[in-house]
C-alpha cells in the first residue's frame, strides 16, 4: 500500500506568487514524509489549474525535493508539440535524478480543448499518435515517423531520460473499457468516483493482465484519489474542508458555468463537502476517521495506491502542511507492509 | 555599466544530470556574485543546447537562486505554442518574484527549425503573429486573435506575469538594420559581432531612441556577447579556454556538419581560441588582463552591457567556478568603479 498526493493547483484566492510558493512548501513536506509520488493535473484556461504549463511547476518541484517522484497527471498529450515534450520529459527526468513520472492523456475537457485551438472530435487519434511518438522519441537515438498527425524524418534525439527506456506510465481513467491499454502496458493507473465504480475498473485491470499472464505480485499502483483533510479533531478538519470545498468547487465548473455548459459530473463531485463525504467521495477528520476511511475505500476498491488532494480551494497552507504532518504520522504507519 | 551572462547549456560531456546540476550551481554563484542577468539559449536537436526545454531549467534557475534576474536569449516564439509560452512566461515571472526577462527570436537556424518541423521561409511571418498574440495574452484578460497562423476565440487569460505590462523584452541581433525594432520598443539587445559591429549597431539603437525622443537615462541594456575566462594566471586562463572552445566550436558545427553547411557566422568563430581573441571575440586571461579588455571593449563600441559565456565546452565546473569568483572580485569592482554614474 502506498500513498501519493494528487493537485489541481487550483485558485486559492491569494497571488498567484504566493500560492506556488505554499505549494512548493507543501511539498518540501511530502517530501519529507514519505509519499510516494505527486501528481499534478494540467488545465488551460480555468482557475482550476494555475500550473498550466505543468512542467515549469514540476521542474521546481524537483529542486525542492530529494526522494518523492512526481509527474503530471496528466500531460494532454494533443496540447505539445511532441519533440518539445520529449525535450521536457528527459529534462525533467534528469534533472531530478530519475524522479519523473510519465502521466499521459488526451485531455477530456472540450472546452479546454477548444480554448487551446485543439480539435477535440481529432484529439483521441491525436494522442493515440503521439504516444506512439513519444515512446519512440525518448529511446530513439534518430526519430523517424510518418504518421496521420505527425511526420518527422531523421530527427537527431540529443536529450535522453534517466529512466530506460522511459520513465514509468501513468493514466487516468473511469471507465473499465478504459483499463485495456494499461494493463496490457504496465501502466499505473490512478481512478476516481464512487467506489464500486472503481472496482468495477479494478477488477477489468487485473483481468485484463491475468489474460496476459501478468501476475498479482507484479501489479503497477493502481490509486483511487479523493478530497482528504485530517486535523486533530473530525470537527475541526469538516470546518476546514467545507470552506474549502466552496473555493475549490467553484474553481471546477468556472469554465463550464462560463460556457452555459455542464460536465454532468455533480454525482461526483456535489456541491458541498458534506454531499462528497456523504456520497464516500472524499474524507475530512481526525487521524482515526480518516484511517477508517482509507482501510473501508481501499478493501472495497481493492486498490494499492491511495493518492489524497492534500490542498485544495482555498485551504490556508498551515491547516494543509498539519494536514500532511497528521496523515504522514498517523494515517500511513498503520498501512505500511500492507 | 552592468553585466550578465549567456549560456548554451552545451554539451560538456559529463552526464546529464551533473552537467544540469554543475549549471544550477554556478547560476547560484552568479546570483552571490551579483551579476544583473543568466541569458539562456533555446537550441533544438544539437549537442549546442542541452537545455532545449529552456523553461525548465530556468524554472530551477528561480528555484536556486534569489536575485539574478534570468530568461532566453532567446525563446523562439515559432516553436510555441502560444497560449503554452504566456502561461510558461507568467509562470516563471511568478515563480521568480518577477525577475523573468523575456528574450524573442524568430529562429536562425534553418536546421534546427527543418528538425522541429517547421518551414523556414513562414518563421518569420509566424514569429511577428506570435508575437503580437504573446503582448496581447500577457496583458489581457481574454484573448482573441485572428491571424494568418493563429486562432484563438476569447480564451480565458488566468495567468498573469508579476512584472506590468509584461516581463523587460530582450533581443538578439548581429546587424544595425535590426535595431530599429528594439529602439522604438524598449527592448533590451544582446549583440554579437566584432566591435565594429558592436558599434555600429549601438550607434544605430541610441539614434533611433533619439529621434524618437526617448530619454536618454530610460536607455535599456545594449549588450556584448563573448566567450571569457578568468583564471589567476594569463597562462591558466588560455589553457582552460582553448580545450574548452575546442569541444565548444565542436558541439556549434555539429549540425551545420550533418548538413554539409557553413555557419553564417563562420567568420566570427575560428577554429581556436587563440584566432578567436586575435579578432577580438573573446578573452581568457588574469584578472587585470579581462579588465582591461572589457574596459577597452565598452569604451570602443558605447555598450552599457557586458555579457560573458563562462562556461562553455567542457570547461570543469571548478574552473568555471574559479572564473566567477575572480571575476566578482576583481573585474566587475574595477570597471564599476570606472563606469560610477555622473
Amino acid at each position: 500500500m502506498k500513498f501519493g498526493v494528487f493537485d489541481h493547483l487550483d485558485d486559492a484566492g491569494i497571488a498567484q506568487e504566493q500560492l506556488f510558493d505554499n505549494r512548493l512548501r507543501l511539498v518540501e513536506a511530502y517530501d519529507r514524509t514519505g509519499f510516494y509520488g505527486y501528481h499534478v493535473a494540467e488545465h488551460h484556461a480555468t482557475p482550476l489549474g494555475l500550473a498550466a504549463s505543468p512542467g515549469i511547476y514540476l521542474s521546481a518541484v524537483a529542486q525542492h525535493t530529494k526522494q518523492l517522484r512526481f509527474g503530471p497527471m496528466v500531460y494532454l498529450l494533443p496540447f505539445y508539440h511532441p519533440i518539445r515534450l520529449i525535450e521536457e520529459i528527459c529534462m525533467l527526468d534528469r534533472m531530478s535524478h530519475g524522479r519523473f513520472q510519465l502521466g499521459v492523456g488526451r485531455g477530456v475537457s472540450q472546452l479546454e480543448s477548444a480554448a487551446y485551438d485543439v480539435d477535440f472530435q481529432k484529439s483521441g487519434k491525436q494522442y493515440h499518435e503521439g504516444f506512439q511518438l513519444l515512446m519512440k522519441g525518448l529511446s530513439d537515438e534518430v526519430l523517424n515517423f510518418d504518421g496521420e498527425y505527425y511526420r518527422f524524418k531523421d530527427i537527431p534525439m540529443i536529450l535522453k531520460p534517466l529512466q530506460k527506456p522511459h520513465p514509468p506510465l501513468w493514466y487516468g481513467l473511469v471507465f473499465p473499457d478504459q483499463a485495456t491499454w494499461p494493463a496490457a502496458n504496465d501502466v499505473n493507473i490512478i481512478t476516481l468516483g464512487m467506489s464500486d465504480g472503481i472496482r468495477a475498473v479494478v477488477d477489468r485491470y487485473h483481468a485484463e493482465r491475468a489474460k496476459h499472464g501478468k501476475d498479482r505480485s507484479t501489479s503497477p499502483l493502481v490509486g483511487v484519489t479523493r478530497h482528504v483533510v485530517v486535523a486533530k479533531t473530525d470537527d475541526e478538519a469538516m470546518k476546514i474542508a467545507r470552506r474549502a470545498y466552496v473555493k475549490w468547487e467553484n474553481s471546477f465548473y468556472w469554465l463550464w458555468e462560463r460556457h452555459k455548459a455542464d460536465p454532468h459530473i455533480r454525482h461526483i463531485y456535489p456541491g458541498t463537502f458534506d454531499e462528497l463525504v456523504k456520497i464516500g467521495n472524499g474524507v475530512a477528520g481526525s487521524p482515526e476517521t480518516v484511517r477508517k476511511y482509507i482501510a473501508q475505500e481501499t478493501e472495497k476498491t481493492d486498490t494499492n495506491y491511495f493518492v489524497s488532494w492534500l490542498c485544495f480551494g482555498d485551504m490556508a497552507v498551515e491547516d494543509a502542511l498539519t494536514s500532511t504532518e497528521l496523515f504522514a504520522r498517523e494515517v500511513m504507519p498503520t498501512f505500511a507492509g500492507k | 555599466m552592468k553585466f550578465g551572462v549567456f549560456d548554451h547549456l552545451d554539451d560538456n560531456k559529463i552526464p546529464l544530470g551533473q552537467f544540469y546540476e554543475n549549471r544550477l550551481k554556478l547560476a547560484e554563484a552568479y546570483d552571490r556574485a551579483g551579476f544583473h542577468a543568466y541569458h539562456i539559449a533555446e537550441h533544438h536537436s544539437t549537442p549546442l543546447g542541452m537545455g532545449a526545454s529552456p523553461g525548465i531549467f530556468m524554472s530551477a534557475v528561480a528555484q536556486r537562486t534569489k536575485n539574478i534576474k534570468f530568461g532566453p536569449l532567446v525563446y523562439l516564439l515559432p516553436f510555441y505554442h502560444p497560449i503554452r509560452l504566456i502561461e510558461e512566461v507568467a509562470m516563471l515571472d511568478q515563480m521568480s518574484n518577477g525577475r523573468f526577462q523575456l528574450g524573442v527570436g524568430r529562429g536562425v537556424s534553418p536546421f534546427e527549425t527543418k528538425f522541429y518541423g517547421l518551414d523556414f521561409a513562414q518563421t518569420q511571418g509566424i514569429y511577428h503573429e506570435a508575437f503580437q498574440l504573446l503582448m496581447k495574452g500577457l496583458t489581457s484578460e481574454e484573448l482573441t486573435f485572428e491571424g494568418k497562423y493563429f486562432n484563438f476565440q476569447k480564451v480565458p487569460m488566468l495567468l498573469r506575469p508579476i512584472q506590468k505590462p509584461h516581463p523587460p523584452l530582450w533581443y538578439g541581433t548581429t546587424i544595425p538594420e535590426n535595431t530599429p525594432w528594439p529602439a522604438a520598443n524598449d527592448v533590451n539587445i544582446v549583440i554579437i559581432g566584432l566591435r565594429n559591429t558592436i558599434e555600429a549597431c549601438v550607434a544605430r539603437y541610441t539614434e533611433e531612441r533619439s529621434r524618437l525622443g526617448k530619454d536618454p537615462k530610460t536607455m535599456p541594456l545594449m549588450g556584448a556577447s563573448k566567450h571569457v575566462v578568468v583564471a589567476d594566471t594569463d597562462a591558466e586562463a588560455m589553457k582552460i579556454a582553448r580545450r574548452g572552445y575546442a569541444t565548444w566550436r565542436d558541439s556549434f558545427n555539429w549540425l551545420f556538419r550533418r548538413f554539409n553547411a557553413e555557419p553564417r557566422i563562420a567568420d566570427l568563430l575560428p577554429p581556436t581560441f587563440d584566432e578567436l581573441m586575435k579578432i577580438g571575440n573573446g578573452v581568457a586571461g588574469s584578472p587585470e588582463t579581462v579588465r582591461d579588455w572589457i574596459k577597452a571593449e565598452v569604451e570602443a563600441t558605447g555598450i552599457n552591457y557586458f555579457v560573458s559565456w563562462l562556461a562553455f565546452g567542457d570547461i570543469a565546473y571548478e574552473e568555471s567556478l574559479r572564473s566567477v569568483e575572480l571575476y566578482s572580485q576583481k573585474v566587475i569592482p574595477a570597471l564599476t568603479r570606472q563606469h560610477a554614474p555622473a
